[in-house]
């Protein structure tokens, strides 16, 4: 019973308002206490990151996800449609989640899939299609600009060779400038070459749902196809980033015997996925990277260009490398038997229940090379090839097997409800891909198991529906510890206090509901991100060494990689939270939550027990605490007015976290500790303006009283960064805190709607602040020219002093002098990279009309509502603004905004 | 009730299921059941302390540790050796931080030693002894990890040393430190160290073959030998007798060291070897009567790509040597003008590549507009280029590798250790039947076949004269800086400003050197040691 946990919840019809290929991409903002920060847009790799009241450990922070009270991988829930889904609850406090015992300290989403109900047969068809484009893509300078600040660049780089000055030393002559400014020089938009601005999104969905007393039925149907932004057709060697995907679920209830209740679930999917032969990560590296000037396209003999410094033409990586695709199978079969025991006992029932859940995947390919060419010539040796095809090749699986009993109680005796059960789970997880579950330290390959039991229990009690008292626990064991010491008991109390039931507050006209509670309990977190069988000590290669005079034979020693630590057990989390739940008016709904939650037993590599004299990495141990605070609040109004009805609402959760302790080895300066701070703070030097040409003296060496930077020779224009320990040298002892770490400590959300006469509109904006961006973290749009890259806008600002060409930027520099060469003084972690990543984005605005009951009867309809809606169409961010860079997806395959018509029809 | 009998059959249930439930680990690499199961794994303990021997030719930005000396100059913009070279170097950033894993090697040889203590018995586990063959191998493999038992012992003294060369004392660690064990340690004092180490030599010198080439196992070769055995302990010794350990100048301590350093001269295993300049290419050197030890480096093409000039295609210029290095090369005859390396020692042929000299296909030209300019972009700054270790003529457009080996120990150095040795304890000309002078060696060492230098006359200025040969025949070699410490000369050379040449064979300053005498004649221990130990670790004097 959730009357006195802290629970959030969200409909799947709410879900459909937002068309996205991965079903993560539809909860942003939807949940409070469920931060969703947006991944990339690339098709079949688009999911969201989710974290649950912000982060809790500075181990493995995933949540898990049940599905129909079985537990699914994350990639399972990725590719589930909207279509299917009934609810989306996230549970997040002790009361909820005690019952998870060992794998509920990060948080549960628990998602329920539709079931037929007891009505006349009823059949809905939904279809929706539309067309996706980048948020923003950020395009680097054209060749004109580049060369200009390259000139730069290069006589920047000639300071020390030149006694100390600067001397104009430019590469580009004034001649190729104006071929450049003209249009007559080679400027090519890699971007614009490589990207087509629209592509098509699609998803339809059939729902066939009935049922009488005896047996009810849902059975959905749905297909989806996503196509990506790159300019190729999909054909016989070429092919776009690309996903379909066919679901088929069906739900079933029986009622027979009058005790017996069944359900049989089976929910299975194909997905297929295409892309160009090429990672997605390295084309877009390479497509941020090279300059708009190295060479055309294709050379003027029709090859593709290419050079040794940059062998991989962009376009010809999408259209002359074949194509890669996998192809997903993955079925979910539960079967669940509940026995009502009335006529023993009313309320007594005995529950079994087991599930099946396989994936396969298995990759096929079509590749081919290409020869590179350069004025004519080929200047490397790859040769261009037929296209070939590969055999299909397995590519990874699982197969999952749990099982759930459960003997429970359900009565209400006069004024007492009384509920309680017993309930024992195991589960069998066999997989040949190290993907969804913790990696497996040094037991890697094919047939990994993972078992895990849960024997829990709760007893709820509420007293004249006023006082609720519940006590839950789960005692688990999990196989990533050693036998003897794999299982943990985590208990959880609540309480709750329904106000509004209190005779004084009964008949109340504003008070409908008024609820207080509060819970406490411990849970655990056996997911490890350091590894499994941490108990086991195992011994590995070392090195090799070499003998043989004439040919050299390798030997390999071996020696521990670390000590294990037989003790080794799971971390635990003890949370508290108090909430209050309000429905006033019965239009105005208040929920809000604050929480603390306490981690300790953080797996941690213990760096400060032992010296170097112990000669080998030290042990693992369960010693890490982190504290972890937070609110959240949520307020929805909704409310008619004849036929005019609108709702407004919005949701805000905050959090911050803190390292209590880390086994941190105490720095130099107390100021460089990250321990006490949160975690993923930033840690860098703080800067402090520019180096003028009055700080060097003329043989280059810096004045008399300056602090020394230790990472390199510096001159005119580089970064100047403050020695915090006064040690007359600029180094690794002045770290400190630089800034908020990357994820957002305030996430919130607000939407807006209305409705009159069929017409219904509705506008969701989400935003988020408190993270800071490191722009070095983007370091091919914020580093220019270094390792033969590109140059972007923020390079406009550089420092520089060339009188006689009219530069002169000493006193308004945004950016440290330009240079070809790598440089470990500018490009560290400081303050001046640091920059605040909050942003509020529309999330979804959408307008439908519903057709009225006259029309809807002449066409035998129950149901018929047209709709356009937009995804993503306006983002305010300062980051976007001031660095063109996108919050969630600065580089990489951007994030995407759509824009789709779509038409929902239920025959009756 | 009803309700505790289904209770008690699910947990029933619930705990005869999970016992062997939760037990789903398949080891996939080795434990200690695999390892007692399966005696071919001793070997791989005894391999395992080679593991920590340093390839010297990747020491320091993957590259020659001389560019922290006044020997050379490393051409990258921004490199490790920078901190060396400007002084900035501490206990939380030193780029020569080896000291855990000298620990590792120390421990991996103290585990081998703890763990086949009863060899033969685990050697003939689940194995046939009795047939004829089988016998045969069952013996060799005895006294093979009896051979690897005294490898231990030495590979154990040389990381002593190389600890105690850099840090001077250092926690003395004879046994595997367990996880309940105290390894929070002082540090020894440096002379116990060092008698460590002729202790650790003397006992165990004869455990360990003469010499591989020679026995029926010469593709061990690269394993210790009783030579390389009593080279450490020579070089221990020698070290130990050196101005910065010895300040008192006891003489008892030179005449240990020649005494040490004659001891691996009468073995009369090793010559000098007839070209300087091949021998540091490819596998000669382990082909080579020179050689006493040397590590070995698979087939590979990174020291010419770090090293060749930026002029040559994929080559990045590197360590380039100084002129501080050149300028000391002697005369053979008059000086020209027009060519300052003619005439010269012809060991500055063979170790660097001056202007106007071919390499790579081409000749040398720094001069402005020169296919070497000095003013490109990454050009050497000193005018020079590396030529020892060096193979000319490698495609590295077409990735064409070749082997390396790094020289530890060698004989030409022996000599020289001989000469320094001999000179402090008994002067120049007094070979205390030894049947070898001072003198003697350091003229073998220069009169090697093509290198053919006047023998060395002079009697008052001798230890310069050996200072000055080991500074030529060593060069690049990682032996300048440790001279330069042990003779307390650093403060002197290191704080000298490197210099470089401009193609009209003028000098100039490259850049100005570092080098803080209060402090830097030994290693900070590690700012995490310090920051665990709590006081019981010393940092050393003034870090």
């Amino acid at each position: 019973m959730a009357q006195d946990s802290a629970i959030s919840a969200v409909t799947g019809a709410d879900l459909y308002k937002t068309p996205a290929a991965n079903i993560t991409n539809t909860l942003y903002g939807r949940l409070p206490g469920l931060t969703v920060l947006q991944g990339s847009g690339e098709p079949g790799y688009d999911g969201a990151a989710m974290i649950t009241r912000g982060v809790g450990t500075y181990d493995n922070n995933n949540l898990i996800i049940y599905v129909d009270g079985f537990q699914v991988t994350a990639h399972y829930f990725q590719y589930l449609s909207p279509s299917e889904i009934a609810s989306i609850s996230v549970l997040k406090d002790a009361a909820a989640l005690a019952t998870f015992g060992m794998r509920g300290a990060n948080g549960v989403l628990w998602v329920v899939t539709k079931r037929g109900q007891q009505s006349k047969p009823t059949i809905q068809f939904q279809v929706r299609s539309g067309i996706q484009q980048a948020i923003n893509i950020d395009k680097p300078l054209g060749s004109y600009d580049y060369a200009r600040l390259y000139n730069q660049a290069v006589s920047n780089d000639n300071y020390a060779v030149n006694g100390h000055q600067y001397l104009w030393s430019p590469k580009y002559s004034d001649a190729q400038l104006a071929a450049y400014k003209n249009g007559t020089g080679i400027n090519v938009d890699w971007f614009d070459e490589v990207l087509k601005k629209n592509t098509p999104y699609t998803d339809a969905n059939l729902i066939f749902s009935g049922g009488d007393s005896t047996a009810k039925y849902g059975v959905i149907l749905d297909y989806m196809k996503d196509q990506g932004l790159y300019n190729v057709s999909n054909g016989a060697s070429t092919s776009n980033a690309q996903i379909q995907r066919f679901n088929l679920r069906s739900n079933l209830d029986f009622n027979f015997f009058k005790i017996f209740e069944a359900k049989v679930d089976l929910g299975g999917r194909i997905e297929d996925r295409r892309y160009p032969n090429i990672s997605g990560p390295a084309l877009w590296s390479n497509l941020a990277s090279y300059p708009s000037n190295i060479y055309n396209v294709k050379d003027a003999s029709g090859n593709w260009s290419g050079t040794t410094i940059f062998p991989n033409n962009p376009v010809a990586s999408v259209r002359a490398l074949g194509w890669a695709s996998t192809h997903d199978r993955t079925l979910q079969a539960n079967f669940n038997l509940k026995e009502k025991f009335d006529f023993i006992t009313p309320g007594l029932y005995l529950n079994e229940a087991v599930s099946f859940n396989t994936w396969t995947r298995n990759a096929a390919s079509k590749a081919a090379t290409y020869a590179r060419f350069y004025n004519g010539t080929q200047t490397t040796t790859d040769k261009t090839t037929d296209i070939v095809a590969s055999g299909t090749s397995p590519a990874g699986q699982y197969d999952w097997k749990q099982a759930n009993l459960t003997a429970g109680y359900d009565h209400t005796f006069g004024v007492h409800a009384f509920s309680a059960g017993v309930n024992y789970f195991a589960s069998n997880y066999i997989e040949d891909w190290n993907g969804d579950l913790n990696g497996s330290g040094y037991n890697t390959g094919n047939n990994i198991n993972h078992h895990y039991t849960n024997l829990s229990g709760h007893v709820h009690y509420v007293f004249d529906k006023r006082y609720v008292a519940a006590f839950g626990f789960g005692y688990s064991g999990s196989d990533n510890f050693a036998p003897g010491h794999n299982k943990g008991f985590y208990p959880a109390v609540s309480a709750a206090w329904i106000l509004s039931n209190e005779k004084f507050l009964q008949q109340n006209p504003v008070i409908n509901l008024l609820k207080l509670r509060a819970s406490v309990g411990k849970t655990g977190n056996e997911a490890s991100n350091v590894g499994r069988y941490l108990y086991q000590q195992y011994y590995v290669s070392n090195g090799t060494f070499y003998t043989g005079n004439n040919s050299f034979t390798g030997n390999n020693g071996i020696a521990p990689p670390y000590i294990a630590n037989p003790r080794i057990f799971a971390e635990h989390s003890v949370k508290y939270d108090v909430g209050v739940d309000a429905d006033l008016f019965h239009k105005l709904n208040i929920t809000a939550d604050v929480y603390m939650d306490k981690r300790g037993g953080i797996i941690t590599y213990d760096n400060n027990t032992y010296l170097a004299t112990l000669g080998t990495s030290s042990m693992y141990r369960n010693v890490g605490k982190v504290t972890n605070k937070g609110l959240e609040m949520s307020v929805d109004f909704n409310d008619k007015i004849g036929r005019f009805g609108y709702n407004i609402g919005g949701m805000a959760s905050y959090s911050k976290n803190r390292i209590d302790y880390q086994a941190e080895v105490k720095p130099v300066n107390d100021f460089s500790k990250t321990t006490g701070l949160a975690i993923g703070t930033s840690m860098g030097l703080v800067a402090d303006g520019f180096y003028q040409m009055s700080d060097f003296n003329a043989d280059g060496t810096l004045k008399a009283g300056l602090p020394v930077p230790a990472f390199g020779a510096v001159q005119p224009g580089d970064m100047k960064y403050k020695d915090l320990d006064k040690s007359g040298y600029i180094d690794q002892n002045d770290v400190t805190k630089i800034g908020n770490p990357a994820y957002p400590s305030l996430y919130y959300s607000f939407h807006a709607g209305v409705s009159y006469a069929g017409f219904d509109f509705q506008v969701f904006f989400q935003g988020a602040a408190g993270g800071d961006y490191n722009l070095i973290g983007s370091s091919a749009q914020t580093i220019a020219f270094i390792n033969n890259a590109n140059a972007y806008s923020i390079a406009n600002g550089a420092w520089a002093y060339y009188p006689d060409q009219g530069i002169d930027t000493r006193n308004t520099a945004t950016y440290p002098r330009l240079g070809t060469q790598a440089n470990t003084n500018n490009y560290r972690n400081s303050t001046f990279w640091m920059k605040k990543n909050n942003f509020l984005r529309v999330r979804n605005i959408e307008l439908g009309y519903s057709l009225p009951e006259i029309v809807l009867n002449k066409l035998h309809l129950s149901r018929c509502r047209i709709f356009v809606s937009a995804t993503n169409p306006v983002t305010w961010s300062s980051l976007l603004k001031n660095y063109n860079l996108d919050p969630e997806t600065p580089s990489g395959y951007p994030a995407l905004k759509s824009y789709t018509s779509g038409l929902s029809l239920s025959f009756k | 009730m009803r309700l505790n009998i289904y209770l008690s059959i699910l947990v029933a249930l619930a705990s005869s299921c999970s016992k062997d439930f939760l037990d789903t680990r398949i080891d996939t690499s080795q434990t200690d059941e695999t390892i007692a199961s399966n005696y071919t794994t001793l070997f791989s303990f005894g391999n395992a302390p080679y593991v920590y021997m340093r390839d010297g030719l990747i020491t320091l930005d993957g590259n020659l540790f001389a560019a922290a000396t006044d020997e050379a100059e490393q051409t990258a913009p921004s490199s490790l050796s920078m901190f060396f070279n400007q002084g900035s170097w501490n206990a939380t950033t030193n780029p020569d931080n080896y000291y855990s894993s000298y620990y590792a090697g120390i421990r991996a040889a103290n585990y081998f030693l703890e763990r086949s203590a009863a060899y033969k018995t685990i050697l003939g586990t689940s194995r046939d002894t009795i047939s004829a063959s089988e016998k045969i191998n069952y013996h060799n493999d005895v006294q093979n990890i009896a051979w690897f038992r005294g490898e231990a012992h030495m590979l154990r003294a040389w990381y002593y040393f190389e600890l105690c060369k850099r840090y001077g004392g250092v926690p003395l660690v004879t046994k595997v430190l367990s996880t309940s064990d105290n390894t929070n340690l002082p540090a020894a004092p440096y002379d116990s160290i060092i008698s460590f180490i002729v202790s650790e030599v003397d006992t165990y010198k004869d455990s360990v073959q003469l010499n591989w080439k020679t026995s029926s196992f010469s593709n061990y070769d690269g394993r210790f030998t009783k030579g390389a055995a009593l080279a450490v302990k020579a070089r221990a010794l020698l070290y130990a007798a050196s101005p910065l350990h010895n300040p008192g100048g006891d003489i008892t301590k030179w005449q240990k060291a020649a005494e040490a350093v004659h001891d691996v001269i009468a073995l009369g295993q090793y010559s000098l070897d007839a070209n300087y300049r091949t021998y540091f290419l490819l596998n000669n050197a382990v082909n080579s009567k020179e050689t006493i030890y040397a590590i070995r480096e698979p087939a590979s093409n990174l020291e010419e790509t770090l090293n060749y000039p930026i002029a040559t295609s994929g080559g990045r210029s590197g360590v380039t040597p100084s002129q501080n290095l050149v300028a000391d090369y002697e005369y053979t005859g008059a000086p020209d003008p027009a060519n300052p390396y003619a005439n010269r020692d012809p060991r500055l042929g063979y170790s660097v590549v001056t202007n106007g000299s071919t390499w790579n296909g081409r000749t040398i030209n720094i001069a402005t507009g020169g296919t070497d300019d000095m003013a490109n972009t990454n050009s050497s700054k000193t005018g020079y280029y590396l030529k020892k270790f060096l193979n000319d003529g490698l495609n590295l457009i077409q990735g064409q590798t070749v082997v390396h080996t790094w020289v530890v120990f060698r004989y030409g150095e022996i000599l020289l250790e001989y000469s320094e040795a001999m000179n402090e304890a008994y002067g120049p000309d007094n070979d205390n039947g030894y049947g070898l002078t001072a003198r003697a060696a350091i003229n073998m060492v220069r009169g090697r076949t093509g290198v053919n230098m006047p023998a060395v006359t002079t009697t008052t200025d001798f230890s310069a004269a050996v200072k000055h040969e080991r500074r030529i025949e060593l060069a690049f070699e990682d032996h300048r800086y440790w001279d330069l410490i042990r003779w307390k000369d650093a403060a002197v050379a290191l704080n000298a400003p490197l210099q470089g040449v401009h193609s009209d064979y003028t000098v100039f300053n490259v850049e100005n050197r570092v080098f803080d005498a209060s402090k830097m004649y030994y290693y900070p221990f590690p700012q995490s040691e310090i920051s665990k130990s709590g006081g019981v670790l010393k940092q050393n004097p003034n870090w």
